[in-house]
């Protein structure tokens, strides 16, 4: 029994060492949490935001929820509150479930903005792209990549992914609303869950089910990873890639004559990098009305939009166009 | 399984199983302590009750799916199905409300769909009796999934805290401090443990996870009981729906992933072995405040949820190694004298 | 006993009866109305060659589980294993490390091992009953996948050809991954029935207490599967990275519970001592006609998931029916 105290007390001991190199304390802490721990996309947004936060003067401080889930996310936020820091920024895991929690944060005088994916409560989403500019990107480059005419699919991620729902629901509207996008024909919509095998089997069964598809556009980097590699492992297939994916993990696959021409995707670590500073601006009292706009410290302009759910928004940039140009280069920096 | 490893295990500790269950609680007693004694040298934050409070609230919804799950585990079977029954009676809950504008026949549903997923495990494992738990409830934790996502599709439902008395049920607090969900929770871990422990019921689990035929010979009616404590499982998953919903106020199909391996650990660090017919409630309580105070203290100094997993399951292993080690000190000791 | 019964040559009506062939059964009309319902879409060279390739790790692994069932185990951990092992030899490649193909499997294969060997250990000699270790040791194993890879993927590019196209290649017409699941087939099946030590396993899982008297090391026996499932999750996770030609942290992520269903379908009992290689190449065979038929046939997405769990609680429920009527014409037989 002795030996078992005598462990416990190490134990304590050595998880106090941890805990005293954590943080200095003094400074005022930034926050950001992420979706889950398994994502390169997220951790280049982490990156991002505490290269701002040196910038600023603040504690950076990095959480990962275990699961990719908003009980997680809660549980964090609530820890957050009991620690005092002066600002969250979130990618919410739900789009609704956090309300409470992060009223209960602003309630505090903690400042929360949320990035990637929004949330009810926030006081203002760090947009990566506005959600029908994504759309709109997407649905051209279909339209660019079938010549305007023919079968294309759409491969997303798993059937809860608010992000991609909400992209492939903009992409409807668009093509219901343009004739110019008439002689388009949307097959089906299939869910890859984000996993390689999913992904795969989906991939090659709309192969399969639709011989003259021409296009299939995925909205998600597990996505598009698998769909490229299918059609790289079967050139004859004449199918085109299009979609949203991270340069570094898509290297192989993007180009001319490749399986995708080109894709797109903001640069997160910029969207990391906004959020420190948009939760700067919100303490410091500069944020006004939607239809305004304010110089934030890292002396960029944003305009001020109505959000959905969220408050207010704020849009960090247009997507970026990937091609085998530039690919190479971006791939050793997202 | 059960059965038969049950009685090996029982035959190897049989000299000294009580004095064994009482050193048990206190050695989770013990690790209760430096957990706590831990997370107050830690973090400066830890101590006030009222954030205590709001973090105790997020792990019992996990929580109550464990107190049934004790049951089960008793019997020496499994339940995988808890966070798929939890999902589906939650996203019924939402569906009804919004259908018919009534929050009590959404509540009234979820608990009838909760309890009638857990009958039908007990249905399937009581008819089919040579067919594993652990098969039997993996499938129907897939169906019951399956079957919130065929109901929400790729969207949610929610609006239930639109009404103030509902989201009350889980962020209420008497006296503005102690949460109700708290104290319902302590209720229910009470009347469980009293009938664990109390009743003819709780001995004729015992027996069955100790022996299930031995227990058949003895007049002990073992499917009805394995029914029973099947669809008592439901009945709470139904419950631990509502206060979701509470909670929350929005459910997706994925609600509740991992609920039954977060039961199942809490309920074996408890000393409540999955090989059937040992354990006490106590420990099972105790062990529930060990994983979410850990869980809340290493959350406070900022460790990312994937070492908190890595430390988690470091514990849990380590706990079930302790018999067995001190064991073979006591032997090599003895050798040596 | 009825294994010894289906041993008896030439009796085909005991072969008819055998677990097996009830299953064969079961797939040639699952695979009949799949056939049917997909427009014919599905019995073709291409569909075939994407399902072995694309299912290859999974059976592979279900090979793995069946030792571990055989001897009354159980082993959440695989999908863990399989993520450590494919991670840390696709980092060592990125890192320029494993220069050659063969060595970034072989070195997979060791990871896996050691993760194997660690699970074995704390079973055998810990006494710490099966799913609780492997569930334990799943969080720290998968913990340990997020750790090395700082949270990042290896990514295509820094992977090596050979590697890569292993996966792709075939040989006689064959997919080389395909090539691994017969060769593991053909020597599980040497394994079980004709050396002494796949006899020891049998014994170590119809009845411990038996076999520990009859002078068999129970934990050598154990440490050793173990052992041997964590290599076969090592080899899945080299193919799994090798074939999907990237590696990421959450990869095969339940993939447990799919080869677990696997195998119970396949006839293996979970109390140990009952199964088969063959019943697990047929259970693990449907698992992925399944899998992969369900959007090819044409069914809703969101009904999918639902659809999958009541096919394999069917699947099981069948062979259940299936035994009992078994037992039942064997006892009257035996009363005439």
């Amino acid at each position: 029994m002795k030996k078992l105290i005598a462990t416990l007390l190490a134990l304590v001991m050595v998880l106090s060492l941890v805990a005293c190199g954590g943080g200095k304390s003094g400074e005022p802490v930034y926050a950001i949490i992420c979706k889950d721990a398994s994502n390169p996309y997220m951790s280049r947004m982490v990156q991002g935001f505490k290269d701002a936060c040196a910038d600023i003067g603040v504690t950076a401080l990095e959480k990962s929820p275990e699961t990719t889930s908003a009980e997680d996310q809660i549980a964090i936020i609530n820890d957050l509150v009991a620690q005092g820091v002066k600002g969250i920024a979130i990618a919410a895991n739900d789009a609704a479930a956090l309300k409470a929690t992060i009223k209960a944060a602003t309630d505090r005088g903690i400042a929360v903005v949320t990035l990637d994916s929004d949330t009810e409560g926030s006081q203002m989403f760090v947009n990566q792209a506005g959600v029908k500019e994504v759309a709109q990107v997407l649905v051209d480059s279909v339209y660019d990549m079938t010549g305007g005419e023919g079968e294309f699919a759409v491969l997303s991620a798993s059937s809860t992914a608010t992000n991609q729902n909400a992209w492939i629901a903009a992409m409807d509207t668009i093509i219901k609303g343009d004739s110019k996008y008439a002689k388009l024909t949307w097959v089906e919509t299939v869910y890859g869950d984000d996993e390689s095998q999913k992904s795969t089997d989906e991939m090659q069964n709309l192969m399969t089910k639709y011989p003259n598809l021409e296009v299939v556009c995925c909205p998600t980097t597990v996505g598009v990873l698998a769909a490229a590699q299918v059609v790289t492992n079967n050139p004859d297939c004449g199918i085109k890639i299009a979609g949203l994916g991270l340069p570094s993990e898509m290297k192989d696959y993007v180009g001319e004559g490749k399986a995708c021409p080109y894709m797109y995707l903001w640069n997160p670590i910029d969207v990391g990098n906004c959020s420190a500073y948009m939760i700067k601006a919100i303490l410091d009292g500069k944020v006004g009305e939607v239809g305004t706009s304010f110089t934030a410290d890292n002396e960029k302009t944003y305009d001020i939009s109505a959000g959905d759910p969220a408050e207010k928004q704020i849009i960090v940039g247009p997507p970026f166009q990937f091609t085998g140009e530039n690919i190479d280069d971006w791939a050793n920096v997202y | 399984m059960a059965t038969k490893s049950g009685r090996t295990i029982s035959s190897v500790r049989e000299f000294s199983a009580k004095s064994l269950l009482i050193r048990w609680e206190f050695l989770l007693i013990l690790i209760f302590a430096g957990v706590n004694i831990m997370n107050i040298s830690l973090s400066p934050y830890y101590l006030d009750a009222y954030n205590l409070f709001t973090n105790i609230n997020g792990f019992l919804t996990k929580a109550l799916v464990a107190l049934p799950m004790a049951y089960i585990l008793l019997l020496g079977e499994i339940d995988l199905s808890v966070g798929g029954n939890v999902c589906l009676s939650a996203t019924v809950l939402g569906v009804v409300y919004n259908a018919s504008g009534n929050i009590w026949l959404g509540i009234l549903a979820a608990i009838a769909v909760g309890t009638l997923c857990g009958a039908l495990n007990g249905l399937i494992l009581t008819k089919f009796s040579e067919l594993a738990p652990m098969i039997v409830t993996l499938a129907t934790n897939i169906i019951f999934r399956g079957l919130s996502e065929r109901i929400l599709g790729d969207g949610s439902t929610g609006g239930m805290q639109k009404i103030e008395w509902f989201t009350q049920l889980y962020y209420g607090r008497v006296g503005n401090m102690v949460p109700y969900l708290f104290i319902i929770f302590c209720v229910l871990a009470l009347v469980f443990g009293l009938v664990m422990h109390k009743t003819v019921l709780g001995r004729q689990m015992f027996a069955i996870g100790e022996n299930s035929k031995a227990a058949e010979y003895a007049g002990i009616k073992v499917q009805r009981i394995r029914m029973l404590v099947y669809t008592l499982a439901g009945l709470i998953c139904g419950i631990t729906a509502v206060f979701y919903c509470s909670w929350m106020g929005s459910v997706k199909s994925n609600a509740c992933e991992g609920y039954e391996l977060e039961a199942i650990s809490m309920c074996v660090l408890g000393g409540i072995s999955t090989a059937g017919g040992k354990g006490t409630f106590t420990g099972a309580f105790i062990a529930i405040f060990i994983v979410g105070l850990l869980r809340y203290g290493l959350n406070l100094i900022n460790l990312s949820g994937q070492t908190i997993r890595i430390i988690l399951g470091a514990l849990l292993i380590a706990v079930v190694l302790y018999p067995t080690i001190r064991d073979a000190i006591k032997n090599r000791k003895k050798a040596i004298k | 006993m009825k294994n010894t019964k289906n041993k008896i040559p030439g009796k085909i009506s005991g072969l008819l009866r055998s677990r097996e062939s009830s299953l064969l059964l079961v797939m040639i009309l699952l695979v009949a109305v799949i056939q049917w319902r997909s427009g014919g879409m599905f019995l073709t060279g291409t569909v075939i060659t994407q399902l072995t390739q694309n299912y290859a790790y999974t059976i592979v692994l279900s090979f793995g589980m069946l030792l571990v069932l055989l001897i009354g185990g159980i082993d959440i951990a695989i999908g863990a294993t399989l993520a450590l092992s494919g991670m840390s030899t696709s980092l060592l490649m990125a890192s320029g490390v494993i220069t050659n193909p063969f060595l970034a499997f072989l070195f997979s294969i060791l990871v896996g091992m050691a993760c194997g060997w660690i699970i074995g250990v704390t079973i055998s000699k810990g006494k710490v009953i099966p799913i609780i270790a492997t569930l334990g040791l799943q969080y720290i194993f998968r913990g340990l996948t997020y750790m090395v890879s700082g949270s990042n993927w290896v990514s295509s590019d820094k992977m090596l050809a050979g590697y890569k196209s292993f996966a792709q290649g075939s040989f006689l017409g064959i997919n080389n991954l395909f090539w691994i699941v017969i060769i593991m087939f053909v020597a599980m099946l040497v394994f079980l029935k004709w050396t002494s030590f796949g006899r020891q396993i049998y014994e170590v899982g119809s009845n411990p207490e038996a076999a520990k008297i009859s002078g068999i090391h129970i934990d050598r026996v154990k440490i050793a599967v173990y052992t041997i499932n964590g290599a076969i999750a090592g080899l899945a996770g080299a193919m799994y990275t090798s074939m999907y030609a990237t590696a990421q942290g959450n990869m095969a992520n339940g993939a447990e519970m799919d080869v677990i269903a696997a195998c119970v379908i396949g006839g293996v009992s979970l109390n140990g001592g009952q199964g088969s290689a063959t019943g697990v190449f047929l259970g693990a065979a449907t698992i992925a006609i399944i899998s992969k038929s369900l959007s090819l046939v044409g069914i809703d997405a969101f009904w999918q998931q639902a659809l999958k769990g009541g096919i394999i609680a069917v699947a099981v429920l069948i062979n259940v029916i299936v035994q009992r009527n078994a037992a039942r014409r064997a006892l009257e037989r035996r009363e005439i």
